[in-house]
């Protein structure tokens, strides 16, 4: 069996067990801190880090239950691995524990066969947790990848207040059958790295990357009160930092590029879709609608930026805007008052 | 007769050799005294968890006889019902004090 070392945190009040447990580890290569009760256990979990726990139930202080409750409640300690060292004769607080987290046990006296199989398979398991973590943390952002660690990657929805952002480019079709596959690549990667930079910036959450299109929101999932003034300067910030590109791309003799951006806010309907394997963090509702209404008709009035009035109530005068007349939706009966940012 | 499961003991070396399990003895013989000491107290928790950790250490250490009297204890203690504990206290001390002869060895 390869032998990959942790660090792993034993918790014990009892001496003779936590010198054996130290032993029996460090033979195997691991390197051992040991803590007397949950309450040291806790505090060194919060200062540094650890692969693995091997937990105690009879404490004094704070005692293993406790532990687990607590390390429930902190999304930075959910993930860590625990093992039970329990007496045969209480295998049912271990039930109770694994119930509250725990991922497995041992008896005591530990038997160190027993000992190295279950400290391997919890180090791998940990392991496997931390890269899918990376890759979360790879595709979503910071806000997204903690609110998924956070909620555990249940997939229910809530209805959360925010604002929706779509942006694309003018013409993208047309540029891409002129410019070959190679540039059209190379293209969109610019484009989106501008764009997640300036939307990012704000705190935004880019949420859908179709083609040349993408839709990000602002005020979820981690809620901040100015989400409408951020997802407004993230889209001028868009339109400045194409400006750029454009300026730059002439100068090399390339194709240049411009983009719409709608914005609307209200209340939408949040939370993560797909399957336990492979989620998204997504927003829908008539608020979403709009905003890609929004974004299409950028075009017809030949402005680079519109937005709801929603949007401008939460904007308090800080942004030059003009009204742009009204545009009616499909399946309501109240037009909505559209205003361009300039 | 041996009082300790000579299996046990040899367990303990498997894992850290003879000079890893003399500190291992030496540990539970200076803790034992203390424990010992709380099984005669009133607070039931108290004899509780002294009566586990020495059930614990004794089970570590082969002493299957010694280790399954704490147990007894434990359980008297956990259903908070001290009464007739010190007999069974004493049989405790009297059975330790056997271990501690042969650890010592």
């Amino acid at each position: 069996m390869s032998a990959a070392a942790g660090r792993i945190l034993v918790v014990d009040d009892n001496r003779v067990n936590r010198l054996l447990l130290g032993r029996g580890l460090e033979e195997q290569g691991h390197s051992v801190q040991f803590a007397e009760h949950g309450r040291e256990a806790l505090d060194l979990l919060r200062g540094s880090q650890f692969d693995l726990m091997l937990l105690d139930v009879l404490m004094p202080e704070v005692d293993g239950y406790q532990v687990l409750a607590e390390m429930k409640d902190d999304p930075h300690l959910r993930d860590l691995p625990v093992i039970m060292t329990t007496a045969l004769d209480e295998l049912e607080s271990v039930v109770k524990c694994i119930e509250m987290g725990a991922e497995d046990y041992l008896t005591k006296p530990i038997n160190p066969v027993l000992l190295r199989a279950r400290v391997q398979s919890s180090l791998e398991k940990k392991r496997l947790r931390d890269q899918q973590r990376e890759l979360i943390s790879k595709f979503a952002t910071r806000e997204v990848a903690e609110d998924l660690l956070t909620s555990g990657f249940s997939l229910g929805g809530k209805f959360v207040e925010a604002a929706a952002l779509f942006c694309d480019i003018r013409s993208f079709t047309a540029i891409a059958e002129a410019e070959g596959p190679a540039n059209t690549i190379e293209l969109l990667n610019d484009y989106y790295m501008l764009m997640m930079d300036a939307i990012g910036h704000e705190g935004g959450v880019v949420n859908q990357m179709v083609g040349d299109g993408l839709m990000a929101i602002f005020g979820a999932p981690s809620p901040t009160p100015d989400f409408r003034l951020r997802a407004v300067r993230a889209a001028r910030q868009m339109v400045e930092l194409v400006e750029l590109f454009d300026h730059e791309q002439a100068t090399l003799g390339k194709v240049q590029i411009t983009i719409g951006v709608g914005i609307a806010s209200g209340q939408v309907i949040a939370g993560y879709t797909g399957t336990q394997q492979r989620a998204t963090y997504t927003c829908v509702g008539d608020t979403v609608n709009l905003a890609a209404r929004l974004e299409a008709h950028t075009k017809v009035v030949r402005q680079p930026i519109l937005i709801d009035e929603n949007t401008r109530a939460g904007l308090n005068g800080e942004i030059r805007l003009e009204p742009q007349g009204e545009l009616l939706l499909k399946g309501k009966h109240q037009p909505v008052n559209v205003y361009s940012v300039t | 007769m041996s009082e300790l499961d000579q299996r046990a003991l040899a367990a303990l070396r498997e894992i850290g050799g003879d000079d890893f399990v003399a500190d291992l003895v030496d540990t539970f013989l200076n803790e034992a005294p203390a424990l010992l000491q709380a099984l005669h107290g009133a607070d039931a928790a108290e004899v509780r968890r002294a009566a586990h950790t020495l059930k614990s250490n004794g089970a570590t250490f082969g002493a299957t006889g010694f280790s399954e009297l704490c147990r007894e204890l434990e359980l008297q203690a956990q259903a908070g019902d001290l009464t007739g504990a010190s007999a069974l206290v004493g049989r405790i001390e009297s059975e330790y004090a056997a271990v501690a002869a042969e650890l010592r060895r």
